[in-house]
């Protein structure tokens, strides 16, 4: 099946993705670290039960022990943020709850007792939250959920109260980074209950340039408004990286620079994860903007590399392979999976 | 410098994470960046500023009263200094122990301390038919500020329905 991040997105040149998440707790059992192993396979039996009869079209789900989440497989689960490094950390009377197009998955017995999570391609919130509301009807339909009037529902961390949602979208904003407007940009978000964060390497740039605004605050605004705020407030950053992204392109030396992330993307043997992050972006820029041009840059788009970004994680390379591999082997997959989404 | 994960190697790889401005540097060994997934762009999926809820409780509740600090939740023995050092809550029912000593860093976080949005099933028929009622009431203004007739009409006719069952049930509108 056609995995989530396979399907085109809207504004792909810079929304990699959106995602929905739901923290929930069952009434009648303590918070995670309160609870006994059998307590915590009965809560697991519990949510199984809830969801067994939900109808999710052929993206059907299946339900793993937390036990079988070891090795590269668990690891590959962290690198496509389907879990949190936490949860495969100890997998005792954890399960993992994963659809066929990975889109949807629920760790039950992460820090609270289900976390619901629902991706798609680009910027589309709202069909993320259509899903995720679906699945938890569901649950709530059989369990019941600890909830205070006061405080909405309860969660093991009160950062979490309230709606227990937590809307986030990836970014990838280049020209504004090179730009330096980002540090204006996280204050601004702040002021509005919006959060920015990006992983940073040696140096003071993201990893490929990519960086997650979410909203932080949940409790005392409805799903829909916070929704909407965030929306609103990444369709205006959208704007203003393209018109960031064009002002950058008209520099012969950037233009250069693209063809050489090209070259090295097409031809090198070997490409670590870093250096692929290093390359993907600025080239990105080039097939975004329309740099690139030429008979073999045609049918080239942005969400072609977007989807690169789940293939190429060291442990997911093991995954697809269904062995160990070396650093070496490793950059050398890495390389042909570039060159296989460079090709026709 | 050693791992600040394990202890024990050599650290080699050094981490900036930049939340709302405020950066924090890691520094860890091959290994446990490999294993924490912090070579790859979804390092920073778990970090929320709950992580600060402990410190903030703590410092909160240290100037309290003895007996305080012995109230403990008579469904997981939790008590407000375990609270504050883990930053969680040891179940539902401690929110409703500690409610009051809770109320003013919950507040801190979020701002605001009632609820706003979507109601399970837990929390009665006739709560989810008055928030049902209050959110198609906000929209019904906002179709009508935009001139949105048809969706109007239709929130209209909604609120309409769930009211008249309301009354019918004998139940305040
Ligand atoms: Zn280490
Ligand atoms: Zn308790």
């Amino acid at each position: 099946m056609v995995k989530w991040y396979e399907k085109p997105g809207s504004e792909p040149d810079v929304v990699i993705s959106s995602r929905i998440r739901l923290a929930r707790n069952l009434s009648n059992y303590p918070f995670y670290g309160h609870m006994t192993e059998e307590q915590m396979n009965r809560l697991a039996g519990d949510v199984k039960a809830s969801l067994e009869n939900i109808n999710l079209g052929d993206n059907s789900l299946s339900f793993l022990s937390g036990d079988e989440l070891t090795g590269y497989r668990g690891m590959s689960l962290v690198e496509n943020h389907i879990v949190s490094p936490d949860f495969i950390q100890d997998g005792t009377g954890r399960m993992l709850v994963l659809s066929q197009d990975e889109s949807i998955s629920i760790m039950v017995n992460e820090e609270d007792h289900i976390r619901i999570q629902v991706m798609t391609s680009g910027l589309d919130l709202d069909s993320a939250l259509e899903v995720a509301s679906k699945i938890d009807d569901a649950i709530d339909a059989s369990l019941n959920y600890a909830f205070d009037s006061q405080l909405g529902f309860l969660t093991a961390c009160p950062s979490n109260l309230g709606t227990g949602l937590r809307a986030s979208v990836m970014l990838h904003i280049p020209a504004l980074e090179k730009a330096g407007s980002l540090n204006r940009l996280s204050g601004t978000l702040s002021k509005l209950g919006l959060t920015m964060r990006g992983t940073y390497g040696e140096g003071t740039k993201a990893v490929g340039s990519l960086y997650q605004i979410s909203n932080q605050i949940t409790l005392g605004i409805s799903e829909e408004q916070a929704i909407k705020n965030l929306r609103e407030i990444v369709s205006q950053i959208v704007e203003k990286e393209r018109e960031a992204q064009k002002a950058l392109v008209t520099s012969a030396r950037f233009q250069d620079r693209i063809y050489r992330c090209f070259g090295t993307l097409k031809y090198a043997k070997m490409i670590s994860t870093e250096e692929f992050f290093e390359l993907i972006s600025d080239f990105q820029i080039g097939i975004s903007r329309g740099i690139l041009t030429g008979s073999e840059f045609q049918r080239l788009s942005p969400e072609r590399f977007n989807c690169l970004l789940f293939q190429i994680g060291g442990a997911t390379l093991c995954q697809k392979e269904g062995r160990d591999l070396t650093a070496e082997e490793r950059d050398e997959l890495r390389a042909k999976i570039v060159q296989e989404a460079l090709k026709e | 410098m050693l791992c600040e994960k394990c202890g024990q190697r050599e650290a080699t790889s050094h981490f900036k994470q930049t939340i709302n401005g405020k950066t924090t540097v890691y520094h860890v060994c091959a290994q446990c960046a490999e294993q924490m997934g912090l070579n790859n762009l979804f390092h920073g999926f778990h970090f929320n500023i709950g992580d600060m809820f402990g410190g903030l409780l703590g410092s909160v509740s240290s100037g309290s009263a003895p007996s305080l600090e012995r109230k403990v939740c008579p469904e997981c023995h939790s008590d407000l200094k375990s609270i504050s050092e883990t930053g969680r809550m040891g179940c539902a029912r401690c929110y409703t122990t500690f409610r009051n000593e809770l109320l003013p860093t919950i507040e801190q976080l979020h701002g605001r301390v009632n609820h706003q949005g979507k109601l399970p099933r837990s929390a009665g028929e006739e709560a989810r038919k008055k928030a049902q009622l209050n959110s198609l009431k906000k929209k019904l203004e906002e179709a009508v500020r935009t001139q949105d007739f048809e969706h109007a009409a239709q929130y209209r006719d909604e609120i309409n329905a769930i009211e008249k069952g309301m009354r019918d049930n004998g139940e305040m509108v």
